[in-house]
């Protein structure tokens, strides 16, 4: 962070980051508001929340933990996390999903 | 989150002068024999209370093996000690368990729990992660000390605490957890307080592995010496890279299913208990709505991961004392290094081979016996690869090169034994059988317990500047082989005969096991004699602290570049800096002087 | 002795040390958070369509639960604003930043334990019909039978007279009196109704809205519980870098800064898990 430039960058950053803060409080009052809609059936509902609750994840990673400058080490430790959290939540469900069929 | 041994003394002594001017002294012999922060002090604290936690685990199991083989008689001499100890410490514990020396069958449930548990969780994992990867993983990638000393002496202690955890868990009323190793709810949701203790036991242990896994990846990643690109990284150093990993993302579910199954047991949640759950013939107050095959699945994706836990260190050590011993290059290092890198990664995604039998349907089935038979692959290549590898060696015979050699047929046995269980046709009717016993103790018993051995007689003349006695240590290898088999090859043709696992009488009371029982007699004696076996191995190993031959920094010629370290090494490791100029296993080097070429040589 | 790169990058990885164990640290806890959001949503998808253990919608205090969300949201800004002031050099807004930041942790905490509180004290009397009735309760509106002191499954324990926050089973309990809740509103606050008296053989179980209330309410207090311990957690390191940790400023800034940034990283990711926690739990 010696050289200006750097410095200069560095500043806009955190700027970047009071941004997403404003977003992520706008983002946080519309999933409240519209979990008071009806969309007609409550899968929707999950869905549209979900989808708007890893927007802001993504959001936090991205600036709030800077992944978005981060180096390719790190990249891949995640990789492999998110992969294996991957399966273990779906997988585990796709075995509730395929009980064994009883022949009469 | 970062620390360094600098400032480790630095906090100590501002404490000790800040509070106690007088104290000062005591406290920098705290931390420098109990709080150690050295890797290779804490590598010694792992490896004695794994050593200490391996025995006490067997002398669980030779009890049992009493009750298997003469099933319901008085156990002479230490049944009535362990009945007053029990007494002493709880009463009416004692009575309850081994009244007369008798051993009840909660008590053998309960031997049987814990015997698993101790040996995989305080045993095999303290040693093979805790205490080699420790000693031997940053001398031999060239490091001064682990990347965070500090929290690799709390992953330490954490342990320790753990280990005391369970070992109190058998002296409250009700004995320790009786559930089995896998705990399974509902069973484990109503068991009695034992099993709270070994959840809030298993949190500790848990968390050390955890703290112990992010240090070895951190170290792994940070502190290779300049030149030790990865591809020239010892295959022992990438056995314990990918085990950080199992660790690091198989435990955590497994903590998440503690918590929850302690939240069951003291909150009175259901989340493992189903509804209209009836116990004793009351139907239970809980909510219900849980779903106790949930437990299942949370504890398999850390259990299977767990098994390469407990082998791969293993084979990261056999493949050095072979490399070493046989005088010539690993051969197919590369294949190596990807086998265990895709080992790994599958190991995530076979976990319910162990619940073919909880009705799962035919597409989840047919997935996770597909996946369970591609893993077989990568295993089979690393043990081709070591075999190939003794191909034209001019093969050196000490004892730890028996013990790697044993390793190999032993693994395979319990590999190959291992791919019937992997179809769900076979594994319905070989499922909870002493098969399975006989199959993951080859595995885990001739084959890791091996490996460990050889790690031990192989790592032994750096941490002390001494070797062990080779006449003894061939006893021990000898003696321990012949019994190992003694013991657990008979227990195929018992599964196959249908002797189910945790049977309290060994199969006295069913007809179909009349034809195998009488070979229990024979196991059991080979389980006392092995531990018989065991005695030179401890007397040895103490004896040669100081009255083993002295040797030189690198008595067996190894190229690997801990050898290049004093014996023992310093606090800090090497004199000056290393630099890796070449791969791991130069041996016998067309054109090179000598028949070794360590990694630090320029030329 | 020094182990290298606790301060400088390492240059074939370009980082250093602890930047890889906070990000293997939070790896882990990936794992951990995704198991039980596993077990969330598997005991959602069993969770029956009516009766007492239906999942219900809407249950938490909403407008509490988006005001600690926008706490916990604002206190990760403050603590970029307090690493950013030490990479900038100003050590005094950094104390402020950072101060502010412990204060949210603390406000967060303490508006958990007060909706915590709101729930323990919450009653759900489960008839055998396969009804139930919500409401307030109190000690002296629960009659047992005679001599009734129970053990149930596991160590919870209801002693006489008193309901603890445990369940209790209805063939000890004589009758009981309780306040229901105004039909399909969510304030407590809407008016009281007239207790009503329920008799002991109508009843299969009386409990708080506690862990042990229904699979809604185990997977909430165990996920809001663990998150909660984070944040404690959290609290504990920046509360340690805004007090004595400072003295390293002196020393070594360059590493008091990157140590502010892992401490940072981890309230980020406390932060990130309550983005997802609060939906599934207040608002689905
Ligand atoms: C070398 C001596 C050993 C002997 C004689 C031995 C013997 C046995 C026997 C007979 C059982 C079956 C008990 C039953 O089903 O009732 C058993 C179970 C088990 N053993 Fe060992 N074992 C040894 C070493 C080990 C080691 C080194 C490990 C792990 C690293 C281990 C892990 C286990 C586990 C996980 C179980 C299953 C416990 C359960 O049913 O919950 N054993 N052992
Ligand atoms: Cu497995």
């Amino acid at each position: 962070m010696s050289d200006t430039h750097d410095l200069e960058h560095f500043k806009k950053n955190v700027k970047a980051c009071i941004v997403v803060f404003a977003l992520l409080m706008v983002l946080t009052l519309v999933t409240v508001l519209i979990s008071f809609h009806d969309f007609g059936h409550p899968h929707y509902n999950i869905a549209i929340a979900l989808v708007i609750a890893t927007v802001k994840a993504l959001m936090v990673a991205a600036y709030f933990m800077h992944l978005n400058a981060e180096k390719r080490t790190i990249f891949r430790i995640l990789y492999f996390t998110g992969a294996f959290a991957a399966v273990l939540i779906f997988v585990t469900l796709w075995c509730f999903a395929d009980p064994i069929r009883f022949i009469h | 989150m970062e620390a360094t041994v600098h400032d480790q003394h630095g906090h100590a002594t501002d404490h000790a002068h800040d509070a106690h001017h007088e104290e000062h002294k005591e406290l920098s012999f705290f931390w420098k024999y109990i709080f150690a922060t050295d890797h290779k002090v804490i590598g010694m604290q792992y490896l004695f209370t794994g050593l200490i936690f391996l025995l006490f685990g067997f002398c669980l199991m030779m009890m049992m093996r009493w009750q298997l083989a003469y099933p319901g008689k008085p156990m002479p001499v230490v049944g009535n000690l362990v009945c007053s100890a029990l007494n002493m410490a709880c009463k009416g514990l004692g009575d309850e368990s081994m009244q007369g020396g008798v051993m009840s069958p909660a008590f053998y449930n309960s031997l049987g729990a814990m015997h698993g548990t101790i040996m995989i969780f305080l045993g095999v994992v303290p040693l093979a992660f805790g205490a080699f990867g420790n000693f031997v993983v940053p001398l031999q990638i060239g490091a001064v000390d682990m990347a965070f000393p500090r929290i690799n002496a709390a992953s330490y202690w954490s342990l320790f605490v753990g280990g005391i955890v369970m070992f109190v868990s058998f002296f409250v009323p009700g004995g320790a957890a009786s559930s089995g190793w896998t705990s399974y709810s509902p069973l484990a949701g109503i068991a009695t307080t034992g099993q709270t203790l070994w959840l809030v036991g298993m949190i500790f242990l848990i968390t050390s592995s955890l703290l112990g896994a992010v240090n070895f990846i951190t170290t792994i990643i940070q502190l290779r010496a300049p030149g030790m690109t990865w591809m020239r990284l010892p295959f022992f150093v990438w056995a314990q890279f990918v085990t950080g990993f199992l660790l690091l993302l198989a435990f955590p579910p497994l903590e998440a299913a503690g918590v929850m199954q302690l939240m069951d047991r003291l909150a009175g949640t259901s989340f493992f208990l189903p509804s209209g759950l009836v116990v004793t013939g009351m139907p239970s107050v809980v909510s219900g709505g849980g779903s106790p095959l949930l437990w299942q699945h949370l504890f398999w994706f850390l259990g299977h991961p767990e098994v390469y836990v407990l082998i791969l260190p293993a084979m990261g050590i056999v493949c050095e004392v072979i490399a070493c011993n046989t005088r010539k290059p690993i051969w197919g290092y590369r294949s190596l290094v990807f086998s265990v890198l895709f080992l790994g990664f599958l190991s995530f995604v076979v976990w319910a081979h162990h619940m073919y039998m909880t009705g799962m349907g035919q597409k989840i089935s047919t997935f996770f016996q597909t996946t369970t038979v591609i893993i077989s692959v990568p295993s089979v290549i690393i043990l081709s690869a070591l075999f190939i590898s003794l191909w034209g060696g001019s093969i050196r015979f000490n004892t730890p090169m028996l013990f790697a050699l044993g390793f190999l047929p032993m693994f395979g046995i319990g590999g190959l034994t291992g791919l019937p269980l992997a179809f769900n046709a076979i594994d319905l009717y070989l499922h909870d059988s002493y098969y399975v016993i006989a199959h993951f103790h080859y595995v885990v018993a001739p084959g890791t317990l091996f490996g460990l051995f050889a790690g031990i007689y192989h790592w032994y003349p750096k941490a002390t500047g001494r070797m062990m006695n080779e006449c003894w240590g061939k006893v021990h290898f000898w003696g321990s082989f012949v019994c190992m088999n003694g013991i657990f090859m008979p227990m195929f043709l018992q599964g196959m005969a249908g002797v189910g696992r945790r049977w309290y009488d060994g199969g006295q009371t069913y007809e179909f096991a009349q034809g195998v029982i009488h070979s229990n007699v024979g196991i059991s004696m080979s389980a006392w004699a092995l531990a018989l076996f065991q005695i030179p191995f401890i007397i040895n190993f103490f004896w040669s602290i100081r009255h083993g031959k002295k040797v030189s920094d690198n008595p067996w010629e190894a190229t690997t570049i801990e050898w290049a370290a004093p014996s023992p090494p310093p606090h800090g490791n090497f004199v000056e800096t290393p630099e890796a100029y070449r791969g791991p296993y130069e041996y016998s080097v067309p054109g090179h002087p000598k028949d070794f070429t360590p990694q630090s040589q320029t030329a | 002795m020094d182990i290298p790169y606790t301060v400088l990058p390492r240059k074939d990885t370009g980082l250093w040390n602890a930047k890889v164990g906070i990000w293997l640290f939070l790896a882990s806890e990936v794992m951990l958070f995704g198991a039980l959001f596993s077990t969330y949503i598997l005991l959602r998808v069993n969770s029956p369509e009516t009766g007492a253990l239906k999942w219900p919608h809407h249950l938490l205090n909403v407008p509490i639960g988006t005001f600690n969300t926008g706490v916990l949201i604002f206190s990760s800004i403050t603590v970029i604003l307090a690493w950013a002031s030490l990479v900038l050099k100003n050590l005094k807004a950094f104390k402020w930043w950072m101060g502010i930041t412990i204060l949210c942790g603390l406000a967060f905490l303490g508006i958990k334990s007060r909706e915590y509180y709101q729930k323990f004290t919450h009653y759900g009397v489960f008839l055998r019909d396969g009804t139930v009735i919500t409401g307030h309760m109190k000690n002296e509106d629960v009659k047992l039978k005679e001599g009734e002191v129970t053990r149930y499954i596991s160590n919870l324990q209801v002693v006489n007279g008193v309901v603890n926050a445990g369940p209790m089973k209805g063939s000890e309990i004589e009758h009981v009196m309780i306040a229901p809740d105004a039909p399909a509103g969510h304030g407590h606050e809407a008016a009281e109704h007239k207790a009503e008296k329920i008799e002991g053989k109508d009843i299969a179980r009386i409990a708080s809205y506690g862990p042990w209330y229904s699979p809604y309410f185990a997977i909430y207090f165990t996920l809001t519980g663990l998150h909660a311990i984070h944040v404690f957690g959290g609290m504990v390191v920046n509360t340690f870098m805004w007090g004595p940790g400072t003295k390293m400023y002196f020393t070594n800034p360059q590493r008091f800064t990157n140590r502010v940034e892992v401490a940072g990283l981890f309230w980020h990711f406390v932060d990130l898990v309550w983005i997802f926690l609060f939906p599934v739990l207040y608002l689905l």
